[in-house]
């Protein structure tokens, strides 16, 4: 967890605002670096979208999942 | 057609099936032009969501959505989506045949 870098709380965010401001983190983090992200579903989707845009470029793994919160450790390679 | 359930001031839980994917072809291919972004959008990512994860927020794909809701989910920070599978892929293939449409009207 030492890498995590920032924290994104998606259930802050309204939904047109979510991806948008998770993408920014992820292309905030440099090489090596990650983010948390804590959300109030699983965000399958999510993935599904990273990906299609970072294809190899990412890690993905639950800290934490559910049933009230999720959240994922999301990490640049 | 839609159900929404406003759980408190920050979530809704919106429950959807077959016909109100149906109603938001209809809305579509009367309205193309208005729409023909969002069309092509909706039909070229569904895929990489394997249809039934969509997002409509994922790729500001919501207009349609939102019209067939008749409320703006964006008004609150959380909304959970139940659909059966055939909401996505009923959705999906008038996407599809819209966005084939607007093609050849680009073309």
């Amino acid at each position: 967890m030492n890498n995590i870098k920032t924290t994104v709380n998606a259930t802050e965010y309204p939904p047109q605002l979510k991806h948008k401001t998770i993408f920014a983190a992820y292309n905030d983090l440099q090489q090596g670096e990650a983010m948390l992200l804590i959300n109030d579903h699983d965000p399958v989707p999510l993935r599904f979208q990273f990906e299609s845009m970072h294809p190899g470029k990412f890690t993905w793994e639950y800290i934490e999942q559910g049933p009230e919160t999720f959240q994922v450790k999301i990490g640049k390679i | 057609m839609a159900k929404i359930t406003v759980i408190n001031q920050k979530k809704i839980e919106i429950s959807v099936d077959l016909d109100d994917a149906l109603t938001m072809i209809a809305e579509a291919g009367n309205n193309v032009n208005l729409y023909a972004n969002e069309i092509v959008t909706i039909a070229e990512k569904m895929p990489e969501f394997q249809y039934t994860y969509f997002c409509f927020y994922a790729y500001d794909t919501a207009a349609l959505f939102e019209k067939m809701l008749g409320i703006d989910p964006k008004q609150y920070l959380s909304f959970s989506l139940h659909a059966p599978d055939s909401f996505f892929y009923t959705l999906y293939g008038g996407m599809k045949m819209l966005s084939g449409i607007i093609s050849q009207n680009r073309a």
